[in-house]
């Protein structure tokens, strides 16, 4: 292992009087560092860990002080290391400001090299001026270094950072400007893709978050659990959607899927769910929510088959709380304490599904077109009482639509898989689900996958 | 009573806790269980006493019960479901740790075990690490997405099962092509590290301790891993892409040779032939990761483990070396693959 000294020296040391093989090795080091540092430095798609490898890499191989400001929408970053010292980020607002000479390199955008004096108070000037932070300052200071090299980064004729590099006392710069020259443009373009990058993926988060499904919260006597996957995972959002809302003792539960993948999907799903949770508030009737969803979409869409949509709609209530006109004296034998009452509507979709606590399934045959196919339809409702420990699944067709090796999951493998998950718990439900259709799929690319299930507790004895 | 700090005597987890605590879990009471742990948490003892106190030796005794057939696969998951909701909770009760890099925690693809990782990434959040779970399943375009919006100082990677390795290693160079560094740990490694370096690992940690004090010395950047051009590799490549025919053609073999006509039922997740069938898939894995990782000691393991697990289940003594040579039938055109499949 060569010392740090001895690595700067390779870089750094001035050769143009040396013998032509010393050049030549000196040439093929540099080529060597440069090739590294765009590697590293354009790996690391994250401005933080970008700009701190870089600096890393800076100190251990070139210099003893770096100093790096990255400038990118509202904010500055700035990442200080000198050697023998953790580099450390920092994310400031430019409005905060910057050292004068910072702001004056980048606007200028020239490099140059700054002479320091050896001690006093224009030392002390110069260093503050071109170094942001009191402890770089006075670690430069303590140092010795006798001059810093000022190099703006610019890529597509934009100068949006420096790099401020600093060396040990008794060691300079020249002979390397060339070297520099090239080391700054290549740090310039990486860390310009990356800024493009952090900045696009941020847009694309904010919009992630207002389109990605709801968070499921808890009902006191249920237990509800999700599970949702996308197809294009890169892009975190797709086209089915889940949704619970509604006061915790007239609950409306929600499953759904919209034609296409990716983000024009998921902002369709998203406008759907929307568009439910506002019929909801008139009428709570399942069938009465799909059908004006429907005409609005229909209205909207004017047959575009870009806009068909399928969704399932459960509405439950407690049991107690319903009055039955035609319940007998033995009504309470049939229905225990803590059932719950589901009144179901389905559009197009993929039928509900009911664990009994002894593992039968019953499907809950609501039946109903597509929605944005035609107006005039009506969505009938079904009925079903969920008694404890019994669980409504709702899931999309990718859970049955899911391509093995030579046939999709199906619905007898769904039904199979259930059979055996009687009384379990709503996570245990889902779970066991996912990996069945997980290992179904192996590696093979699959299509949107949600699935919400929700199991009725036992009451507290 | 004078002086603070907590009282040594109630700020131990002690054998009368565990049991209580164990009571609540087989009876797949959350709340119960949780108040055991709460108590603790108010007595003094620091969480990751109260986690591997109770949390973790009552999964061991779960997954013990299982294998030896004295408890179903419900029952297991219903314990299971137990433990993580109490490590969530006590997760919750604790601040919000607000100081240094941020640090990723995920569980492998297509592994479901949370709890190991939760039990890791609330320790290493107790002692004011900014740590972050993924999630179980956790798949390579997940885990880069989040590597890029939030630039973790590692990622630390779960592994319960020996089959994940050739997963391991698609993760690992994933989050390496970032150049962000990865420990790895989990039942899936040895304790010297031999398969985590094998599979490009930045480092191997045994539980959170050895995580936090890696954390501090292992490189902030780390290289694209390189590739792995061994023969051994090429083979394990082979093995995965035909894993689902190779793994459909020994079942079927071994019901032939164990006379076993075609059971339309739907079996019970907990009959021995369940259990055969069900792992199948984890052989092929596990020989893929002993060849990835030069290291045939998974792939004995396996079938040990397989073997107490079909003998608490009164299997039919042939059914595993049916299965294995039907196996080793299978790949004989994959010749490393073979001769670790004929150890046994």
């Amino acid at each position: 292992m060569t010392s740090v000294r001895e690595r700067h020296a390779r870089l750094l040391a001035d050769s143009r009087s040396a013998e032509p093989r010393a050049r030549l090795a000196q040439a093929v080091s540099r080529a060597e560092f440069l090739l590294r540092l765009s590697r590293t430095v354009s790996a690391i798609q994250n401005p933080e860990r970008a700009l701190l490898a870089l600096v890393d890499l800076l100190l251990e191989d070139v210099v003893d002080v770096a100093q790096v400001f990255v400038r990118t929408g509202t904010h500055q970053l700035v990442c200080s290391g000198v050697q023998g010292q953790t580099p450390v980020t920092e994310t400031r607002l430019l409005a905060d400001g910057s050292p004068d000479g910072v702001d004056e390199a980048i606007r200028s955008g020239v490099p140059q090299d700054v002479v320091l004096s050896q001690a006093g108070r224009t030392r002390r000037r110069t260093l503050s001026s071109l170094l942001q932070g009191e402890e770089i300052v006075e670690a430069v200071d303590a140092l010795g270094t006798d001059q810093l090299t000022v190099l703006p980064l610019t890529a597509r004729g934009r100068t949006f950072g420096l790099l401020v590099l600093g060396r040990g006392k008794g060691y300079g710069f020249s002979g390397s400007h060339a070297f520099l020259g090239d080391l700054a443009d290549r740090v310039a373009v990486g860390l310009d893709a990356t800024l493009v990058v952090a900045e696009s993926r941020y847009v694309a988060g904010v919009l992630r978050r207002s389109l990605a499904p709801a968070e499921i919260r808890q009902v006191p006597g249920l237990q509800i659990a999700s599970f949702y996957r996308v197809a294009h995972q890169s892009e975190a959002v797709g086209g089915d959607f889940i949704d619970v809302h509604g006061p915790d003792d007239d609950l409306v539960v929600v499953c759904g899927d919209v034609a296409g993948k990716g983000v024009e999907a998921a902002v369709h799903a998203k406008r759907i769910r929307n568009a439910i949770r506002t019929a909801a508030h008139v009428d709570r009737d399942p069938g009465w929510s799909l059908g004006l969803v429907n005409r609005v979409l229909v209205s909207e869409t004017h047959g575009d088959a870009g806009g068909l949509a399928t969704a399932v709609l459960a509405r439950m209530r407690p049991a107690a709380s319903m009055s039955h006109p035609d319940a007998g004296p033995d009504a309470g034998d049939r229905e225990p304490p803590g059932s719950v009452h589901v009144t179901l509507a389905s559009a197009g979709h993929p039928p509900a599904l009911i664990v009994r606590s002894d593992g039968t399934v019953e499907e809950a045959p609501a039946r109903g077109l597509l929605l944005a196919l035609m107006a005039e339809t009506d969505y009938t409702t079904v009925t079903t009482t969920l008694r404890p420990r019994d669980t409504l699944l709702l899931y999309t067709d990718g859970v049955t639509e899911a391509r093995g090796l030579d046939d999709l999951f199906g619905e007898e493998r769904l039904h199979e898989a259930l059979s055996r998950l009687g009384g379990l718990s709503a996570p245990a439900v889902v779970e066991a689900v996912a990996v069945a259709v997980s290992e179904h799929l192996g590696d093979r690319a699959h299509d949107d996958i949600a699935m919400l299930a929700i199991h009725v507790l036992p009451e507290p004895t | 009573m004078t002086g603070s700090g907590p009282d040594p005597l109630v700020a131990a987890v002690g054998p009368d806790d565990l049991e209580s605590y164990w009571r609540a879990v087989t009876a797949a009471d959350p709340d119960a269980a949780y108040a055991v742990a709460r108590r603790l948490r108010t007595a003094g003892a620091p969480l990751d006493s109260v986690l591997s106190g109770l949390v973790v030796a009552s999964q061991a005794r779960v997954g013990g019960l299982w294998a030896r057939n004295q408890w179903t696969v419900a029952h297991e998951h219903a314990a299971t479901a137990v433990n993580e909701e109490v490590v969530r909770r006590l997760g919750a009760d604790q601040p919000e740790p607000t100081d240094g890099p941020p640090l990723l925690v995920a569980c492998v693809e297509r592994e479901w075990h949370a709890l190991p990782a939760l039990v890791v990434t609330h320790t290493l959040r107790s002692w004011g690490m900014r740590a972050t779970f993924l999630g179980v399943n956790s798949s390579r375009d997940q885990l880069v997405s989040r590597i890029l919006d939030t630039g973790p100082r590692a990622v630390l990677l779960s592994a319960s099962l020996a089959s994940s390795l050739s997963r391991v290693r698609r993760q690992v160079e994933a989050i390496r092509g970032t150049g962000t560094p990865v420990v790895v740990g989990g039942a899936a490694f040895d304790a010297a590290g031999v398969r985590a370096s094998a599979l490009g690992a930045t480092a191997y940690a045994a539980g959170p301790a050895e995580a936090a004090e890696l954390l501090v010395t292992i490189p902030r950047h780390v290289s694209q891993a390189p590739p792995l051009r061994h023969a051994e590799a090429d083979e394990a490549r082979v093995l995965v892409a035909s894993g689902e025919e190779i793994v459909r053609a020994a079942i079927a073999a071994t019901t032939t040779a164990l006379g076993r006509g075609d059971d339309p039922s739907p079996a019970s997740p907990d009959t021995w032939w369940s259990v055969l069938t069900g792992f199948a898939p984890h052989v092929v894995d596990c020989v893929a990761g002993a060849l990835l990782t030069g290291d045939p000691s998974v792939v004995d393991e396996t079938r040990t483990w397989y073997a107490e697990v079909l003998a608490g289940r009164d299997a039919d003594p042939r059914a595993l070396p049916a299965l294995w040579s039907a196996f080793a039938h299978e790949v004989r055109d994959i010749p490393r693959a073979a001769a670790l499949l004929a150890r046994g």
